[in-house]
């Protein structure tokens, strides 16, 4: 905590996180009113990746365990979405659970053997992984997934009578997506389940012989944040109205394993801040288009040399003395 | 005599590539007393721990506990059973606060599933208050209450022994197994240490203690059980211990037995 | 038989490309547990610096001292800058950031990985360039229906030296032992007087060096290259490292080739479309039933 700094502990006042919770959802909301159509659109990408970045965040952020393949399961939701809404005529937005369950299925079935691996062998198995879909895709199976150009002509989702097609309208659907979805995981976080999740990043050994069930946990944080990028799935299949294999490349991975880290592990709000910072940075460097991505290497090498923890760091100590602590 | 025996290992054998560290070691614990295990360094005692709590499967042999079998289970069921332990040096969860770290022993008596803590259903909250008191009085009895919202890592070192033996008293075991409690606290700290667990065994936990120093183990055991080269080589009441000279042989070599006796 | 003879030579030589870069992996694995995500892209490097040196020197060198000569200078070129390119970002990227934790270092290493690739982009442009004929030994041998390119037989060749003496190095020489002690445990290695540091820049060195000397080869040998190989070849190499044993020479070296071998075979006899995610189930198989590799040993979790 000291290596990140001292900070004027009045931020972390109760009534001044409500008031900077509302500030933001304040400007989220009255932004799409002011801003053009192209950065609704930006805006639209940054809860789309805060949605991504979501689900690595259980996976990488609360249990600590290595996925550079979290694209693989987006692709899944995106690829459910697109095939079954073209194939069978299923409504896109009746898809959207649907997307999470495959996706959080399939993530299942494949980590239930490799889950015990530590560190990096579970991280080179899932950009292994990773690569598997992606290529498959491109393989085009059983004439399924359309092979290097994709899936086309998805349906506009329909909600309640009101088809879902301008930025504005996705701006909105993805951000209610990340709302509800940051709200769900935050209360994971205060509860038993989030606790183990966090014994298991700390120190595995120890959760276990403290009554931690780590297999268990392990995969249901696996499943849960490769659900929530079938959720993102299906919101990006719906906007685009095409798929294609190059959305889920290893650079997609790279860069949510990037998010959650520049944001800060296991920390929502720096999560989310991370999809924003990931997703503005080309916006603002546009003018130097070929040389921005050689800038965003280096600043993520600087960012983890001077905020090492990220840039929004979770503040265990101060959510107890500002919240409720316990007195017996 | 036998029935109220509670933690039982018959002849259990643990090889790593060759190297046998335990060898057909038995150790019979009595219920409500403090059992210490003492031998030289490398004889074994951890890996006895090891194996009883489930994170190395003996090659050979049984561990019972209240009459049954504990082999094949994970660490976690076996802590669920009743027995939690402490760690030679703290395997804290460095990043999260003392009263987090404690709640932890908490964790297999709580039964808040995914979705009720997600909706924060009253059974989950009630679940929540209680598991956060519990770890609040264990922190309150071992003077860690002021270090409750710091975060484990920047606590001293004597202060983080103590918050792991609360963490392992807040899973409420019957069994506590303590592998070198005392080891690098200063005399103080000691003394608090040696008094708690000396009381322990009043509150219904019975307790297995590995440690190095002498005065602890001599001031505290019931029964000592002595190991070396893996092998149980002696079992006694303190004087006993201290008056046998194949023990004083294992740590001091042949023939150096007055030794330990002046000091 | 004759498919089988020229995937088998296909598979060696793109085997050697593997254990090549494998190498690097293996050596930046074992001694700082880091996997050096940016080890691809100066693998692609090389192949870039090579291609410049070929290009601008080939009237001056290649008249002086004939194509073998130039060879000579083009691979010591890409060898010598892509070694000092490896030495600057262990130093600026690397040194600063990994004793502060090893995630963030992962962090850093994919930044690097990102910078040096659009680097290269940025440099030389995103379109593919070609290694002209003029610049590569072209001869073979005709041995009834089979024929063998003098360029498989170099790179092969290469590769069993260089490794060889790689693997002479780190088994036999006191500055081996050095580097196996602090792959081993570096804090003990630190206190029985070994130069850590040494020991970092050595395998931040030898490793791009190795890269960039394959980089050059398939340049030579598929006659293109492009800014994004640095991400393929990388990875194909880092899964022949996990096979082998990963911060394990020979076993690098054995991975490679088996990979190489594998991924002709398939493109052969099944699918060449396929042969990577042959590749990689295989790579997943090997980790769910053999997790420290075909040479690793296996070892216990000390608690």
């Amino acid at each position: 905590m000291r290596l990140l700094g001292k900070r004027p502990t009045w931020l972390y006042k109760q009534p001044v996180r409500w008031a900077f919770l509302a500030a933001t959802i304040a400007l989220l909301l009255s932004f799409p009113f002011w801003a053009s159509r192209y950065w609704i659109d930006v805006g639209f990408y940054v809860g789309l990746y805060a949605l991504l970045g979501l689900g690595l965040n259980v996976i990488l952020g609360e249990v600590g365990l290595f996925n550079l393949g979290h694209a693989a399961f987006w692709a899944l939701g995106a690829y459910t979405t697109a095939i079954l809404n073209v194939r069978l005529g299923i409504p896109t937005l009746a898809l959207l659970p649907l997307s999470a369950l495959v996706a959080g299925g399939c993530a299942w079935l494949i980590s239930s053997p490799i889950i015990h691996l530590r560190g990096d062998y579970l991280c080179i198995v899932t950009i292994a992984l990773g690569e598997i879909v992606r290529l498959v895709l491109i393989n085009n199976p059983a004439g399924l997934t359309g092979g290097p150009n994709g899936v086309i002509g998805i349906a506009r989702p329909v909600f309640l009578g009101h088809v879902i097609r301008t930025p504005l309208d996705f701006y909105f659907l993805v951000w209610a997506m990340v709302a509800l979805c940051a709200f769900a995981l935050r209360q994971l976080q205060r509860s038993r389940i989030g606790r183990a999740w966090n014994y298991i990043r700390e120190d595995e050994i120890a959760a276990e012989a403290m009554g931690v069930d780590v297999r268990s946990l392990k995969l249901l944080a696996f499943v849960l944040g490769a659900a929530l990028a079938g959720l993102a799935g299906n919101i990006f299949a719906a906007k685009m109205r095409m798929v294609s294999p190059d959305s889920f490349t290893f650079m997609e991975s790279c860069l949510m394993f990037c998010i959650v880290l520049l944001g800060g592990m296991g920390s929502i709000p720096g999560t989310i801040l991370g999809a924003a910072l990931v997703v503005l940075f080309p916006e603002i460097f546009r003018p130097v288009a070929q040389y921005r991505l050689l800038f965003f290497g280096l600043a993520l090498a600087a960012t983890m040399y001077f905020r090492p923890g990220g840039l929004w760091p979770r503040r265990r100590a101060v959510e107890f003395t500002a919240g409720r602590a316990a007195r017996p | 005599m036998r029935n109220d025996i509670v933690l039982e290992t018959q002849g259990i054998t643990k090889r790593f590539r060759g190297l046998v560290a335990v060898d057909r070691f038995d150790i019979a614990v009595r219920a409500f007393t403090i059992h210490s295990l003492i031998g030289p360094n490398g004889a074994g005692k951890t890996t006895v721990f090891n194996v009883i709590t489930g994170i190395y499967r003996p090659e050979e042999g049984k561990v019972l506990f209240q009459g049954q079998v504990l082999n094949g289970l994970k660490p976690h069921e076996i802590l669920a059973r009743g027995i939690a332990r402490t760690f030679q040096n703290p395997r804290l969860f460095k990043n999260m606060t003392c009263l987090e770290n404690t709640m932890a022993g908490q964790h297999a008596h709580g039964r808040a599933g995914f979705w009720s803590s997600i909706l924060r259903l009253p059974h989950q909250r009630r679940e929540e208050k209680k598991i956060q008191e519990q770890a609040g009085e264990w922190l309150h009895r071992l003077g860690l209450w002021p270090f409750r919202h710091e975060l484990a890592r920047n606590i001293p070192y004597g202060c983080q022994k103590l918050l792991e033996l609360a963490r392992a008293l807040a899973a409420q075991p019957k069994v506590l197994l303590l592998d070198e409690p005392t080891c690098g606290l200063n005399e103080s700290e000691k003394a608090t240490m040696m008094n708690f667990i000396e009381g322990l065994p009043k509150e219904g936990i019975t307790v297995l203690l590995v440690e190095h120093n002498m005065n602890v183990v001599m001031g505290l055991s019931d029964l000592i059980t002595v190991m070396n080269y893996g092998k149980k080589i002696a079992e006694g009441t303190p004087e006993e211990i201290y008056n046998n000279p194949v023990v004083v042989e294992a740590y001091l070599g042949r023939g150096e037995s007055n030794v330990v006796k002046s000091g | 038989m004759l498919t089988f003879i020229q995937q088998l030579l296909n598979g060696l030589t793109i085997g050697s490309f593997y254990a090549f870069v494998a190498l690097g992996y293996s050596l930046i694995y074992a001694i700082l547990k880091l996997i050096n995500f940016a080890h691809g892209d100066l693998f692609g490097l090389g192949a870039y610096v090579g291609y410049t040196v070929f290009v601008y020197a080939f009237g001056v060198i290649g008249g002086a001292l004939g194509l073998w000569g130039l060879l000579a200078v083009g691979f010591a070129a890409a060898a010598l800058a892509t070694a000092g390119a490896g030495l600057v970002i262990e130093r600026v990227a690397y040194r600063p950031i990994y004793p502060i934790g090893r995630l963030p270092a992962v962090v850093s290493a994919l930044g690097m990985a990102i910078f040096l690739s659009n680097l290269i982009m940025a440099v030389w442009g995103p379109r593919y360039l070609a290694y002209q004929e003029s610049f590569i030994p072209t001869g073979f041998w005709q041995i009834g229906e089979f024929r063998i390119r003098i360029l498989q037989v170099l790179i092969l060749v290469s590769a069993l030296v260089l490794l060889g003496i790689l693997y002479f190095v780190v088994e036999k020489t006191t500055f081996g032992a050095a580097i196996r002690a602090a792959a081993l445990d570096r804090e003990t290695a630190a206190l029985m007087g070994i130069d850590f540091l040494k020991v970092i820049r050595f395998a931040f060195a030898m490793g791009p060096a190795l890269g960039a000397i394959a980089g050059v080869f398939v340049g030579m040998y598929y006659r293109q290259i492009n800014f994004t190989m640095g991400w393929v070849y990388g990875l194909k190499a880092f899964t022949a490292t996990i096979m082998g044993g990963i911060g394990n020479i020979p076993g690098a070296m054995v991975g490679g080739i088996l990979l190489g071998l594998l991924e002709a075979m398939t493109a052969g006899y099944i699918s060449a479309a396929w042969k990577d995610v042959f590749v990689f189930a295989a790579l997943m198989l090997m980790l769910i039933f053999r997790p420290t590799g075909l040479l690793g040993e296996k070892v216990a979790e000390k608690v």
